[in-house]
């Protein structure tokens, strides 16, 4: 192997959450969803949106989502999509704004899942991309009481 | 509106079958089906030709009917290609439906199409075809559908032993269909000791990709009986999309309840007056999800539907008698079509696996996702009821 092999790679925020994680400022601060939430009927939704899908309302505000959500499925893939480290786990959590979005779940040694366990977000890899550079995403991990 | 009758069909085999191209597999199937209906192929007056890779993989996105159709010296009238994801063949008989129903023309041809077995990601899960928000998270559809499990599990208690025992009742049924990609039967213990895909989903849970073409030839039903001394009539032939406020939960799927319901309302028949279901057993918890969307149990007993043999060829509602997608293999934009085929011979009274005296069947496709983070079962969903006709 040679040197350039193990030049270290670059980490980049996911281009595709971009508009929807916010990053922390500073050290005490911690990182979040950003969803939109509509000004007439107050649904939330996240992601690209131009209208409210419940009441077509053009009309938005971005909010900070909950960073705690519950898991309300999950599976752990063996056989993943490129640029994915198996096992990959995926799941479902559900948020207090009524939101239930797909998300990895970041899982510790010795740790396991259960639906209907509290999770927080947190940023980590989630992925590589073509160039070898980590790319970070948003992730949920139980919280440890 | 005017009732329509399938006079003629005709799908390949379906296998892995790199050598044979996409337009190749198309015009095997649209010419059995020409040829199996007795109408001349000049008097074909629309077409409508289902794929949902082809853009992706052959990069041929537009034409595929045209060009299918060309070889068999059959131009100048309207063609259309038609992508619904997993339901593309589906939504192309849904087409040809309208389209004769409506009015506007007599006599149609439906046909799907795909090849798979060329794709570069051999061996890994089928990509998420373009889907920017899903894709940066690793989706992929075995755990969409592991997850559909496992939380169907916590809510209902059902088991992997159960799911494996609707693996081994399709490939049973498969034994004696040669369209079928695998007839050779499976134990429950070889389910659940296969590779594993998506906890707890082994490579046995899940349908293989596969290629193969299907078509279906249909008419006015008035003039069914000049081609056809067995025609049949498709009585439902229906399409929903999975509904913003309703897609959240995925242990059930509600755009196949509606899709169902709908198809009940249209053809005046309940799931009672069905002799067979050819549903869409994409993975084997699909189908135990499908035996209670399709309105064939309560919500939570599609395990002991299994259970007790309810969906065994003995059984009062045989599903998937073919061998389902799960043996027959799924080159997506043809399924639906091939699910129509093996349903009008079972009708005609002539299937490899005999639903004994079956009369009236339903054939169901799902397929697809809405590209969001946000929980939305799945895209599209068709059903069609299908009646004997003589």
């Amino acid at each position: 192997m040679s040197d350039l092999d193990n030049k270290p790679s670059k980490q980049i925020l996911d281009p595709a959450f971009s508009n929807v994680i916010k990053l922390p400022d500073s050290p005490s601060e911690k990182p979040y969803l950003i969803g939109k939430r509509c000004c007439n009927c107050g649904q939330f939704t996240i992601g690209k949106k131009i209208v409210c899908p419940r009441c077509y309302s053009e009309d938005f505000e971005e909010r900070p989502l909950s960073r705690r959500g519950t898991l309300y499925s999950y599976s752990i893939s063996r056989v993943t999509p490129f640029g994915f480290d198996a096992p990959l786990v995926l799941g479902l959590v559900d948020l207090p704004e009524g939101l239930r979005i797909w998300s990895q779940i970041e899982v510790g040694s010795g740790e396991s899942l259960e639906i209907g366990m509290d999770l927080e977000m947190i940023v980590g890899r989630t992925r590589i991309d073509e160039g070898n550079n980590e790319i970070l995403g948003f992730k949920f991990k139980p919280i440890r009481s | 509106m005017r009732e329509v009758s399938i006079i003629g069909v005709a799908m390949t085999r379906f296998a892995k079958q790199p050598e044979r191209g996409l337009i190749e597999l198309g015009r095997e199937a649209a010419w059995g089906a020409i040829k199996d209906s007795g109408v001349s192929p000049k008097a074909i007056q629309v077409a409508y030709a289902g794929s949902s890779r082809t853009g992706e993989l052959h990069h041929r996105q537009s034409g595929v009917g045209q060009q299918i159709l060309w070889d068999l010296g059959i131009s100048g009238i309207p063609i259309s290609g038609v992508s619904n994801f997993c339901s593309s063949g589906s939504t192309a008989l849904r087409e040809a439906w309208m389209a004769v129903s409506l009015g506007l023309y007599d006599i149609a041809i439906a046909i799907g199409v795909e090849q798979l077995s060329r794709r570069i990601e051999k061996g890994k899960p089928l990509s998420v075809d373009g889907a920017e928000s899903l894709a940066p998270v690793g989706f992929s559809i075995p755990n969409f559908f592991a997850q559909a499990f496992n939380r169907h599990s916590y809510e209902y208690g059902t088991t992997v032993g159960q799911l494996a025992k609707i693996a081994v009742k399709n490939r049973k049924n498969a034994g004696p269909n040669p369209r079928c990609q695998y007839r050779e039967p499976i134990t429950v213990e070889q389910v659940l000791s296969s590779t594993m895909i998506s906890e707890p989903l082994t490579l046995l849970h899940c349908c293989p990709t596969t290629d193969g073409a299907a078509a279906v030839v249909i008419c006015r039903k008035d003039i069914a009986r000049k081609y056809s001394d067995r025609p049949v009539d498709l009585v439902a032939c229906v399409m929903t999309s999975s509904s913003y406020e309703q897609a959240k939960s995925i242990s059930t799927f509600s755009c196949d309840v509606s899709s169902a319901t709908e198809a009940y309302e249209k053809s005046g028949l309940g799931p009672e007056d069905m002799d067979f279901v050819e549903c869409h057993d994409c993975f084997t918890i699909a189908e135990l999800i499908h035996y209670e969307d399709l309105g064939f149990c309560q919500k939570g007993e599609g395990g002991r539907m299994i259970d007790e043999g309810e969906t065994e060829m003995n059984g009062r509602i045989p599903f998937s008698p073919s061998g389902g997608l799960l043996s027959r293999g799924h080159p997506t934009g043809a399924t639906g079509i091939a699910q129509v085929v093996e349903s009008i011979r079972q009708i005609r009274g002539i299937h490899e696996n005999q639903v004994e005296g079956a009369r009236v069947g339903m054939t169901h496709c799902m397929g697809g996702f809405q590209d969001t983070l946000e929980a939305s079962e799945a895209a599209v969903s068709t059903v069609t009821i299908l009646k004997r006709g003589w």
